[in-house]
């Protein structure tokens, strides 16, 4: 525990560093692009258009009676923030090899900084979702706070999967190809383009081992019905990102020395 | 205080492994499993038991071929990696001059890349906003300070990761062969500022393969050589014990002890009347002789001219000036002269000579190395400054 606490005071130290590696990939992500920023709130949107009009107008896909919009982009907030996130994670420390050999800062900034950066996209793609809700008319509550506990699970638990895909990719380079696969096999697994509901009750408990699952349905919650999350099933899940977490930062902690000697 | 030592290396090992020094793939690391292949790892020594300790203050030069254990050293002392055993200490903020295009991004203009290289080196944005005018002014890049650098020439980029970096205030300086980028001036800049650093107590560890860089900085030097320490004193005696090892390395690869003889070295003036002395303008030969004990083809010679602090102000081969390489015979006396006019200024200056082999044309090793063949002493009646005589006329008229 206190090696942990050293370490936070070790990223703080570093704090710098992470601010300005975070710009770095922003700014960088946006330049001499026409449409600049606005691609984050693109990305989203037009995966939604696509959803709505596959799964609502085709395919008559239930959405417990929210419009199939919202539906589908209260999921695809925290998905998007996750499979980016997940995504500019594992290669962030292979990327940066000329300063991995050079200079010493904590490691974790590299994984850190790339989720930051997904999360100033999560804001704007969020700021287009609250229009939508004033366009849909759903009325927002004060519920709506409900969403920074849920928020603190999401980032805790790209954490630790960020943390593990970060490091392993150092060591196999097979990680950046398998991550984009298991991202796509994921989001089918989670409620993104359906609701839980359409889940068999008999395969629902193997289905919630899915932290994304519980995540993506809590947002709907909160966003959409206004209504608190699971408080029971948010403590189990809060004990599941800890556990996760306290793996990946040992493990990530154990052969971030080595990172330099294999890279 | 001023005896505490700041870096103490006890008995430091590192091993790499050979063969699969880079990442895996999961296929082979499969195929292993399954092939139950005998855990026979292949390692390679970068570091042999290297022990040294570095009082506050000191500077100190490390030399030694490519692969003698130079940069693992400033890796495990910047942190970047971690030795295999033995113990490392450290006291005080370490600081590294690292190589300067290491932590800019392309994209993005001077304006944001100072701030970005600024926070990888570990200067706070608030310190940078304050000293921000001055490290620009540094640079002399103020007009392209809104550009991505990316349309920087790479004399650019150099300025302005070194302004950026001259800002640094550690109490340990690591700096890696920065000085083998950028153009004369800008090596001075390097070097004077490394003397400021010195100047205000820092302690600097300097890996680098230009020995003029070495002997000017540092006032301590250790010699790598397959990554155990083999000599460790003044700069000077240890870049002589490095020449000393490479031509005697060249020896060997011979089968001979020695592969040649020194009969007499002259330093003499046109009417071949040795001489000590000489006036700017004068023209004299040096001229050496020696026998060969083996035979060697393909050698070159070459004399080398230093001031007293140090510095080599003129280096010529025969290879450049005849376009043709030489042979050594076994047993065969072989004079070689060089005739050099002397448009230097007062003062002592040093000769050194050079039996060089090469192979396809490019300089293999030393044969004989020579730093201090021969000096002599340049007299005037005109005080100048400088290193050359232009031979100066002035008029002045109205």
């Amino acid at each position: 525990m206190a090696k942990i606490l050293k370490d936070i005071k070790e990223i703080a130290h570093h704090k710098e560093v992470l601010w300005n590696f975070t710009l770095r990939e922003i700014k960088v992500k946006y330049k001499q692009s026409i449409l600049g920023i606005l691609w984050a709130a693109l990305q989203p949107l037009s995966m939604m258009v696509i959803f709505t009009v596959i799964f609502s107008r085709f395919i008559k896909v239930p959405s417990d009676g929210m419009p199939y919009p919202i539906f589908s982009f209260a999921a695809l907030l925290p998905w998007m923030f996750f499979s980016n996130s997940i995504l500019s994670s594992a290669s962030s420390i292979v990327g940066s090899m000329n300063l991995l050999n050079k200079i010493y800062f904590p490691r974790e900034i590299f994984p850190m900084s790339s989720i930051l950066a997904a999360f100033v996209d999560f804001c704007i793609a969020g700021c287009i979702f609250f229009v939508m809700l004033i366009f849909y008319k759903i009325p927002l509550t004060l519920n709506i706070l409900y969403l920074i506990p849920i928020l603190v699970l999401e980032i805790g638990f790209i954490l630790a999967i960020s943390l593990f895909v970060a490091a392993a990719n150092v060591y196999y380079r097979d990680v950046r190809y398998v991550i984009p696969l298991v991202i796509q096999l994921w989001m089918y697994a989670s409620p993104v383009i359906y609701p839980i509901s359409v889940v068999p009750q008999h395969l629902r408990p193997f289905y919630m081992l899915n932290p994304m699952a519980f995540i993506i349905d809590s947002y709907r919650k909160v966003l959409v019905l206004g209504l608190a999350p699971d408080w029971p099933c948010f403590a189990a899940m809060a004990a599941v990102v800890l556990l996760l977490l306290w793996l990946a930062y040992n493990f990530f902690k154990k052969i971030e020395m080595s990172f330099a000697d294999v890279i | 205080m001023k005896n505490e030592s700041v870096i103490q290396l006890t008995d430091v090992f590192k091993k790499y492994r050979l063969g699969q020094m880079g990442y895996r793939t999961l296929r082979e690391d499969i195929i292993k499993c399954f092939k139950r292949v005998e855990k026979k790892e292949n390692y390679f020594w970068a570091l042999k038991g290297v022990s040294f300790g570095l009082k506050r203050g000191e500077s100190l030069g490390v030399i030694g071929d490519n692969g003698a254990g130079k940069s693992t050293i400033l890796k495990i002392l910047a942190g970047v990696t971690k030795q295999s055993s033995g113990t490392v200490e450290k006291i005080g903020k370490v600081g590294a001059l690292i190589e300067l295009t290491a932590g800019f991004h392309p994209e993005l203009t001077g304006r944001e890349n100072i701030y970005l290289y600024g926070a990888i080196i570990g200067l706070k944005r608030t310190y940078i906003n304050k000293r921000f005018d001055e490290i620009v002014e540094f640079s002399g890049l103020s007009q392209f300070l809104d550009t991505p650098i990316k349309k920087y020439s790479s004399g650019m980029y150099a300025r302005l990761g070194f302004s950026v970096t001259a800002h640094l205030d550690p109490e340990i300086l690591l700096i890696d062969e920065v000085l083998s980028v950028g153009d004369y001036q800008f090596q001075n800049k390097c070097i004077n500022k490394m003397h400021d650093f010195k100047e205000r107590g820092v302690s600097i560890v300097f890996v680098s393969h230009n020995m003029e860089a070495v002997r000017k900085v540092c006032s301590r030097t250790i010699l790598l050589n397959k990554g155990a320490i083999v000599c460790d004193g003044s700069p000077d005696s240890v870049i002589d014990e490095y020449y000393r090892i490479n031509s005697s390395n060249m020896k060997n690869l011979n089968g001979a002890d020695k592969a040649i003889e020194i009969l007499d070295i002259r330093l003499v003036r046109e009417n071949n009347k040795e001489a000590l002395d000489f006036r700017p303008g004068d023209k004299a030969l040096f001229k050496i002789k020696l026998r060969a004990k083996t035979n060697i083809e393909n050698v070159f010679f070459s004399v080398f001219i230093r001031a007293a602090s140090g510095m080599v102000i003129f280096d010529v081969s025969s290879s450049r000036l005849l376009n043709a390489m030489h042979s050594l015979i076994n047993d065969k006396t072989l004079e070689v002269c060089f005739e050099l006019k002397l448009n230097l200024l007062k003062g002592l200056y040093k000769i050194g000579f050079n039996i060089i082999g090469s192979i396809d044309g490019q300089p293999s090793g030393f044969i004989e190395y020579m730093n201090d063949a021969s000096s002599f002493l340049v007299k005037e009646d005109v005080s100048l400054q400088g290193i050359a005589h232009l031979e100066p006329r002035v008029s002045v008229n109205i």
